[in-house]
């Protein structure tokens, strides 16, 4: 076979005779060729990656293993991560987002975790465009198909529409789970004479060469795609997370490994090679649904199996435990001593490879060229005015982008577990710790339109956007994992772009003390119509000590002060305002708030102090997305009390409208307001008004009635 | 007071019934396995509970599998005896189609699942489930599925309604000093005449869709008004007044 | 002994809601087909049975959709034997 159909380079060819010292065979060819393929080797990010700072307080398990861990106090660990489905999503979108969260979910139980929650990142074409709705309804019912039968709630997530997503929506899976720190599984404790298990399904043709078929830009229309495509069964699933916890327990096992991506290749490659050993695995030991070529089985990515290393007197325990379930279990292979990977079939050894080979493939550094109008897309629009302030505001509300998604998230149980403590469309999702006090936090974000208008401040706006939520919610930073979603990393713009975004992110999270504990990369993100917009997303998690300080919004009342904390503006550029009222084709323009550490440093001490204080009663949230304007919008829905504002001879579109910066609306009763302007101290915090009436009132500008504002949001975007 | 929680392969609120009994003080609870012949506490339990998830994955009909499970004759001779069988949300379901409860829960009427907080009005308060709270109270309960619209035929369902088998209904929201209007326009799945909880002809064998586990832990979302349905079966037991 | 492959659907009965059915229809109509009319939408089952004789495989399959396959409250079914080697 030629070794182009395997996806490898005339160089990556050589590189590979020349470690095996021979010419690889056919199966090698492929197997290899997997490995290196983008999806499993990260070859074209891999450098850019060991950006991100890996240092912080909480920080158990950083990069490297299924997921990162950080210490929530108590002896208990949170893992998490996230994961991007978009390709298999835009083939089969329900199958597709289901066994992306399948997939998120093992990589939780792959760290000895009970995945706890999970959460959804979805980016859709316009509602109504193109197969775009179509697409959106399969893959919300597909994450709730498979969420609510699984049993792991789905707590929070986030949407955003645009037309650079028709054709390829992005389907980012969030997973979290709770660990006990002194339990924490490692893919390094395999050891010579170890058994290598399967759990689980069996194996089928299911999502063959699914891993190189992600690294391939999609091709419109493609039938054979479908081929690909791996069918989830959540209650396989659910069976495989009760019997792995149960093994655990028993400490029956030595080590696990979730089987995804080029399936059990590539779990057990992975696991010999950080544990510096051998494996050999023999083909008629795997349990099969239909005959296969050896090749098949190895890249087959049926769902629901796990391998497990196991010590081979506790063997039959581990079956007994399995039978127990109704999972199918079988030693398929045996760890070895001399560092070769090796496929055996009645007797004949079939594919004989350093393990080195397939865990290190080499990197790429693709070249970057600054976009060609990057100085134009910087450029913020000049004089930009609304005609109709009160207008925009409820056009901004009643979009797909400010409008409730009550009609997704009521599709997904939220609350099984028992540990939800906020609720879904809440700028932060929320869990209680077990046996304890504490509330573990989570927000995730993402700004493509204002990572197109400038890839570095886009990103670093997103980061700083995620800390600020925990910050005003009461949370210490625990740690971020992310997805970064782009286009092909072969067009140098593309690359600038992705170099540019990781940059942006790692700067923040170095200044905030954030170490990022896990990600996941999509690249070739694109269709016949071009690529997405740059689209790093984060989840940053965040530890709050007693849920008493959790700090929340839609609790102001008649006779409230309303306060703005920050800056009075940030910047218009990239704004929801301005993509979806100023500009005429949704395209977004400018760049948007300028990042400074020190300023952000400020505000999340302050917003953090303002959170420990019992006596300050207070409502709050973040000025994000619509700017000031729909913050207050959601307070008064969210609180059912009116605002008056009066915001002086100011710009009415810089102070309503723009978004950015460290800035954060609260509503604080007369009594605690002294207190509350002293937390605030050395940063700037306006009065703005004061709570009550029916309407949100900007003087001078506009009135809307909160009725008027509720009927939007709540029905709006459909 | 004993409970016991079954579980079947794929019930994902067997836990989450545990601990909000235990966080009512009710006593021990033990997890049966669906494959177990019978129940392990000596003396058997006070309580059995079906609880909610999708016991065998909700394949073939939502409950039908589970109600062919080993540990069923178990809770059958149970229920025979006048024991207390509780089932909630796919447990209902269970009890259905093993026809230890009159009906069938078909798709929501929107064919989605409906995962979110609820109104319901308590008609009888004379049942061991409810007997702390009041007739036409109205309380709050989460609902999270997706098979929940309870049917019977016409007349059937005219006998069971004239039979007060109807524990609870899908209402509107309570209103100070008023009674709430309660019927199937409340109802989130279409359920006939708002059903959402009816109880056997004996009165020892009661189904619900809606989760009051999910409201009975403190500082958690959607509220504590489940902890009033505990409250019931500890009165009934005198659990509290033994201490 | 004798092998049959048995098929048997199962629909919702007249009178029970079949929301998927109404569902179904609605779209179809949506779609330019106006001359659908009455879509139900049931399960279909497949499986091999061996008996003695294709009346005692009747009365099998009638016994397992009767205890399992179809919830006569709402459902009824019917069912399609074939001899097979």
């Amino acid at each position: 076979m030629n070794y182009r159909d395997a996806g490898l380079s005339d160089g990556e060819y050589n590189k590979i005779k020349e470690m095996l010292g021979r010419e690889p065979n056919d199966l090698e060819t492929i197997l290899t060729g997997v490995m290196w393929s983008e999806h499993c080797s990260y070859k074209s990010t891999r450098r850019l990656l060991a950006k991100f700072p890996q240092k912080g307080r909480y920080l158990v398990q950083g990069p490297g293993e299924n997921a990162g861990v950080v210490d929530c106090h108590g002896g208990w660990g949170m893992a998490f991560k996230v994961e991007s489905h978009n390709h298999p999503s835009a083939v089969a979108p329900y199958q597709g987002a289901a066994t992306g969260v399948g997939g998120i979910i093992r990589d939780i139980l792959a760290m000895g975790a009970r995945p706890a929650a999970s959460m959804d990142g979805l980016f859709f074409g316009m509602p109504g465009s193109g197969r775009s709705s179509a697409l959106a309804e399969g893959i919300v019912e597909g994450i709730a198909g498979y969420g609510n039968a699984v049993g792991v709630p789905t707590i929070g997530g986030k949407t955003f529409y645009d037309p650079c997503f028709e054709g390829n929506p992005l389907v980012n899976a969030f997973s979290c789970g709770i660990v006990r720190l002194d339990r924490i599984v490692s893919s390094k404790t395999a050891r010579v004479g170890d058994l290598a298990v399967l759990l689980g399904s069996k194996t089928g043709r299911d999502g063959i060469a699914g891993a190189s078929f992600a690294s391939r830009e999609l091709d419109e229309g493609n039938r054979e795609s479908r081929g690909h495509i791996q069918i989830g069964d959540p209650f396989e699933e659910k069976l495989l997370i009760e019997c792995c916890l149960d093994l655990l327990e028993s400490e029956l096992i030595v080590s696990m490994q979730d089987m995804g991506a080029a399936g059990i290749l590539s779990s057990s490659s992975e696991i010999a090679h950080k544990s510096g050993v051998g494996i050999e695995i023999v083909c008629e030991r795997i349990p099969l649904r239909e005959e296969m070529e050896p090749w098949e089985i190895f890249l087959s990515e049926s769902q629901e199996r796990m391998l497990l290393i196991v010590s081979p007197d506790k063997y039959e325990d581990v079956r007994a435990t399995a039978d127990h379930y109704a999972l199918e279990c079988a030693a398929a292979g045996s760890i070895t001593d001399d560092g070769r990977y090796r496929v055996i079939r009645n007797g004949v050894t079939l594919a004989d490879l350093p393990v080195g080979i397939l865990g290190d493939a080499p990197a790429i550094d693709w070249p970057a060229a600054v976009p060609a109008d990057m100085d134009e897309r910087r450029a913020v629009p000049r004089d930009m005015k609304s005609s109709d302030p009160g207008g925009d505001l409820l056009k901004m509300i009643g979009s797909p982008h400010g409008s409730c998604r009550r009609d997704i998230w009521t599709q997904y149980d939220c609350q099984v577990q028992l540990r939800t403590a906020a609720e879904p469309g809440e700028p932060v999702s929320a869990l209680r710790m077990p046996d304890s006090d504490s509330l573990v936090l989570f927000a995730m974000e993402a700004e493509p339109w204002k990572c197109r208008a400038d890839p570095r401040i886009g990103a670093m706006e997103t980061m700083a956007h995620s800390i600020r939520v925990l910050a005003l919610a009461g949370a210490d930073v625990l740690g971020m994992t992310n997805c970064l979603n782009f286009p092909s990393p072969e067009h140098p713009e593309n690359y600038y772009e992705l170099v540019q975004c990781v940059e942006g992110l790692a700067a923040v999270c170095r200044d905030m003390e954030c170490p990022v504990v896990s990600g996941n990369v999509s690249l070739y993100n694109e269709t016949p119509r071009g690529g997405i917009y740059p689209t790093p997303l984060v989840v940053t998690a965040g530890l709050v000590p007693h849920y008493t300080y959790f700090v929340s919004g839609g609790h102001a009342r008649e006779g409230d002060e309303v306060y703005l904390a920050g800056p009075t503006s940030g910047s218009l550029g990239s704004s929801r305002w301005q993509v979806l009222c100023h500009s005429k084709d949704m395209r977004p323009k400018g760049a948007s708030w300028m990042y400074d550490a020190a300023k952000e440093k400020d505000f999340v001490s302050k917003a953090v102090l303002v959170s420990r204080k019992a006596d300050i009663k207070k409502s709050a949230r973040v000025v994000a997305g619509g700017g000031l304007a729909v913050a207050l919008a959601k307070e008064v829905i969210f609180s059912g009390v009116g605002m008056t504002i009066d915001i002086a001879d100011k710009n009415p579109e810089e102070v309503l409208f723009s978004e950015g910066g460290p800035r954060a609306l609260y509503v604080i009763p007369p009594a605690s307001a002294e207190k509350f302007v002293s937390c605030w101290k050395g940063f700037p915090v306006t009065r703005l008004g004061t709570a009550g009436g029916n309407s949100l009132v900007v003087k001078g500008c506009f009135e809307v009635s909160r009725d008027d504002l509720a009927a939007e949001f709540f029905g709006g975007g459909k | 007071m004993k409970t016991a929680v079954v579980v079947f392969p794929g019930s994902n609120c067997d836990a989450d019934v545990a601990r909000a009994i235990a966080d009512s003080d009710l006593g021990p609870v033990e997890m049966v396995w669906h494959d177990e012949g019978d129940f392990k506490s000596a003396g058997g339990p006070d309580l059995v509970v079906l609880p909610g998830g999708f016991a065998h994955g909700d394949y073939l009909r939502s409950g039908a599998l589970a109600a062919k499970s080993r540990i069923m004759k178990a809770v059958k001779s149970h229920a025979d005896g006048g024991g207390l069988v509780l089932g909630i949300c796919n447990g209902f379901q269970v009890l259905t189609e093993a026809r230890l409860l009159p009906g069938a829960l078909l798709p929501n009427k929107n064919l989605r699942f409906i995962c979110a907080p609820c109104h319901v009005r308590v008609e009888r308060s004379d049942t061991p489930f409810t007997k702390a709270f009041k007739e036409g109270q109205v309380v709050q309960f989460p609902i999270a599925h997706h098979e929940g619209l309870y049917f019977l035929p016409p007349d059937e369902l005219a006998a069971l309604e004239s039979r007060g088998q109807v524990v609870f209904r899908y209402s509107a929201p309570a209103k100070f000093g008023e009674p709430a209007d309660a019927g199937e326009r409340y109802s989130p799945n279409g359920s006939l005449n708002g059903i959402a909880g009816v109880i056997n002809k004996r009165g020892n064998v009661l189904g619900l869709m809606p989760h009051p586990e999910r409201s009975t832990l403190k500082n958690l979302i959607r509220g504590t008004d489940g902890r009033v349905f505990w409250q019931s079966l500890g009165e009934y037991f005198g659990v509290w007044g033994d201490k | 002994m004798m092998r049959f492959r048995v098929d048997v659907t199962v629909l919702p009965k007249d009178g029970v809601l079949d929301i998927q059915g109404k569902a179904v229809e609605h779209t179809l109509k949506r779609s330019g087909y106006s001359a659908v009319d009455d879509v139900r939408v049931g399960r279909f089952i497949r499986f091999s049975v061996e008996a003695k004789s294709e009346s005692a495989a009747g009365t099998l399959v009638d016994s397992a959709a009767d205890d399992l396959l179809a919830n006569g409250l709402i459902e009824s079914y019917t069912y399609k034997l074939e001899r097979i080697q």
